[in-house]
């Protein structure tokens, strides 16, 4: 290459062609294409999709001031609309030439919008980002705001994601229903939050934290959700004091679940409250369930999960783990639940898989996976992993498993082992 | 003067691919003549033809012609590549695997030259051929990446037209983003 003769196949073509291209470049390599030739001094410049990330500058001591030269010259030097920024650096705390970035943002029109920056002092969201009337995609981390007082939502916001955050309830809430268009939400939230959610058009919901209530008030379209619930005290003691049925608040309004997975004090927090049996809701879309840490030795937690899977004609999947923390106790209560209580006659026809993991061998799980596998007709495989801490009583659960009938003729029981473990 | 495009010396030299050649145009479908800017005839089959969307407007405009296709802008080398490109497309069209086709493209560009990759982009831009644009764009903009203002003229064959006393101070002017760029 470097011949004088090879033609310039490049440079004349229509300027969608060459954007496609920098637009795969890192941003630092689209900035050197100015000095390529005078036809690529200002190619660069109407990109309208800037991302920013630690591979801007490289690391040294003043790596901090170089990444703030960096965005601001780029941001200076462009020109016309930018529809996404996304900056995502360990380099950058708060300081306030980001809320310059963002007020020059706010007049060009931005669209999506992620902001991530280094651990240490939390990121305050100036209020500038509140005029970006056109954002269709918003994602936070790590920061701490405050809508003004004129606020009235985004929009056409589809996306939400708060990852750490720290706003009071109350902006949370009216931030949600502000954006009437909103599909998608993430929140992460370690602060006791008691939260409504008032979403007409939300699709897919993924929550983390430390949750004292949590109710579903408006989400009819809700399509899949995944949520994980932390406890501590506060949470504890309005666990207790709670009457209302928390799996109505959660569960009630949801006609259009096909994917639901819950994490650590998820299932816990379902059984909370009287369930009114005379209401029992059908989710005919359910196809997937997933539901970890569930407690074999809490008869209401018990109850949850069969509610849900018997509830759920339409149920392919279901993945379920223990409390692997929990010694096992031998003894159990209430096992004349199984054969008088429990669901008669259901049957899951179209349960496929089922995972169980974390499982210690109580006599809660044997009858959970019992009532499984005489129900379900078309089951494929069952696959079985057993706590870590649990070793003496594996031949024990293998020796019940094989007395178990089987709707299904064709159904496999995988039991694995931990073979690193077993060894020793 | 017309050219079988994949393989001129077919009949002379391969037996067996002769034979798989003629069953195939026994069942199948029409065929497209297309002659690029330095006159070769290439005989295309109908459904790769259709991936081009300025052949298949061409069809749509005159849809009784036989004529051969002139293609002005479209040299015989990078063409026979974008057809290449094109037959193993047509393959996921029937049979989608979005996992199989990306292992297929990232093949398909590995084998490829730079100067390849940089003369398919105009005929795919010329030919509007999307999926093709976004893979050559992908694959130019990976081996570009980290590489000096030098490197990259010569893989694009850009002209410098700056004199050297004002690429000096734009290289001043953009300092900030001249750090640790990759060795030649």
């Amino acid at each position: 290459m470097g011949d004088v003769e090879d033609p310039d196949l490049i440079s004349d073509l229509p300027q969608s062609i060459l954007e496609s291209i920098l637009t795969r470049l890192p941003i630092r390599d689209a900035v050197r294409t100015s000095i390529l030739s005078s036809k690529w001094r200002y190619r660069w410049t109407t990109l309208t999709h800037l991302v920013f990330d630690d591979k801007c500058v490289s690391d040294r001591p003043v790596v901090e001031n170089c990444m703030i030269k960096f965005i601001t010259r780029a941001l200076f030097l462009h020109q016309g609309p930018i529809h996404k920024f996304h900056l995502s650096t360990s380099y950058l705390q708060c300081c306030p030439d980001i809320d310059q970035w963002i007020l020059f943002l706010s007049r060009s029109d931005i669209k999506e919008l992620v902001l991530e920056l280094g651990e240490g002092e939390w990121f305050r969201v100036p209020s500038c980002l509140f005029n970006c009337k056109k954002l269709t995609h918003l994602e936070l981390f790590r920061c701490e705001f405050d809508p003004p007082p004129t606020f009235k939502g985004f929009l056409y916001l589809r996306s939400l994601s708060l990852h750490q955050v720290l706003v009071a309830p109350e902006a949370i809430e009216s931030l949600i229903s502000g954006c009437p268009l909103l599909e998608s939400l993430a929140l992460s939230y370690f602060d006791s939050l008691a939260l409504n959610i008032h979403a007409p058009n939300l699709k897919y919901l993924c929550l983390e934290g430390e949750f004292t209530d949590i109710c579903l008030e408006n989400t009819p379209l809700l399509v899949a959700m995944s949520v994980a619930m932390y406890m501590n005290d506060d949470i504890a003691e309005c666990f207790e004091q709670s009457s209302s049925c928390n799996f109505i608040k959660f569960l009630g309004g949801v006609p259009r679940l096909e994917r639901l997975a819950g994490h650590i004090y998820f299932t816990k927090y379902l059984s909370i409250g009287d369930y009114p049996g005379s209401q029992a809701i059908t989710y005919s879309h359910l196809k997937i369930i997933e539901l970890y840490q569930v407690s074999f030795e809490d008869m209401k937690e018990i109850r949850v999960v069969l509610r849900l899977i018997t509830n759920s004609p339409n149920l392919k999947e279901l993945r379920v783990s223990g409390l692997s923390t929990v010694v096992a106790s031998a003894e159990a209560l209430d096992l004349e639940f199984w054969s008088k209580d429990c669901p008669k006659d259901c049957t899951f026809k179209q349960l496929k898989v089922v995972k169980m993991a974390d499982m210690s061998g109580v006599p809660h799980e044997m009858e959970f996976l019992k009532f499984l596998l005489v129900n379900s007709p078309v089951l494929e495989t069952m696959s079985i992993t057993p706590c870590v801490y649990v070793m003496d009583g594996r031949l024990n659960m293998l020796v019940q498993l094989v007395r178990f009938r089987r709707a299904s003729a064709s159904a496999e029981i995988i039991f694995t082992q931990d073979e690193t473990l077993c060894v020793s | 003067m017309s050219s079988s495009a994949e393989n001129p010396t077919l009949t002379t030299e391969i037996t067996k691919p002769s034979t798989e050649i003629a069953t195939e145009t026994a069942q199948s479908a029409k065929k497209i003549n297309l002659k690029t800017s330095d006159d070769q005839i290439f005989e295309v089959e109908e459904s790769v033809a259709m991936e081009f969307a300025t052949v298949k407007s061409f069809f749509e405009d005159a849809p009784s012609s036989t004529d051969t296709v002139p293609l002005p802008n479209v040299p015989a080398k990078p063409f026979s590549q974008v057809i290449e490109f094109c037959k193993e497309q047509i393959k996921f069209k029937a049979n989608p695997d979005e996992t199989e086709k990306k292992k297929s493209n990232s093949e398909f560009v590995k084998e490829k030259t730079n100067e390849d990759l940089v003369e398919m982009i105009p005929v795919a831009n010329y030919l509007e051929i999307k999926d093709l644009l976004d893979v050559l764009n992908q694959a130019v903009a990976d081996r570009i990446q980290n590489r000096s203002v030098e490197y990259v003229r010569s893989f694009f064959g850009i002209d410098n037209d700056f004199t050297s006393e004002e690429e000096a101070l734009l290289r001043e002017e953009h300092a900030w983003a001249f750090e640790d760029v990759d060795e030649d």
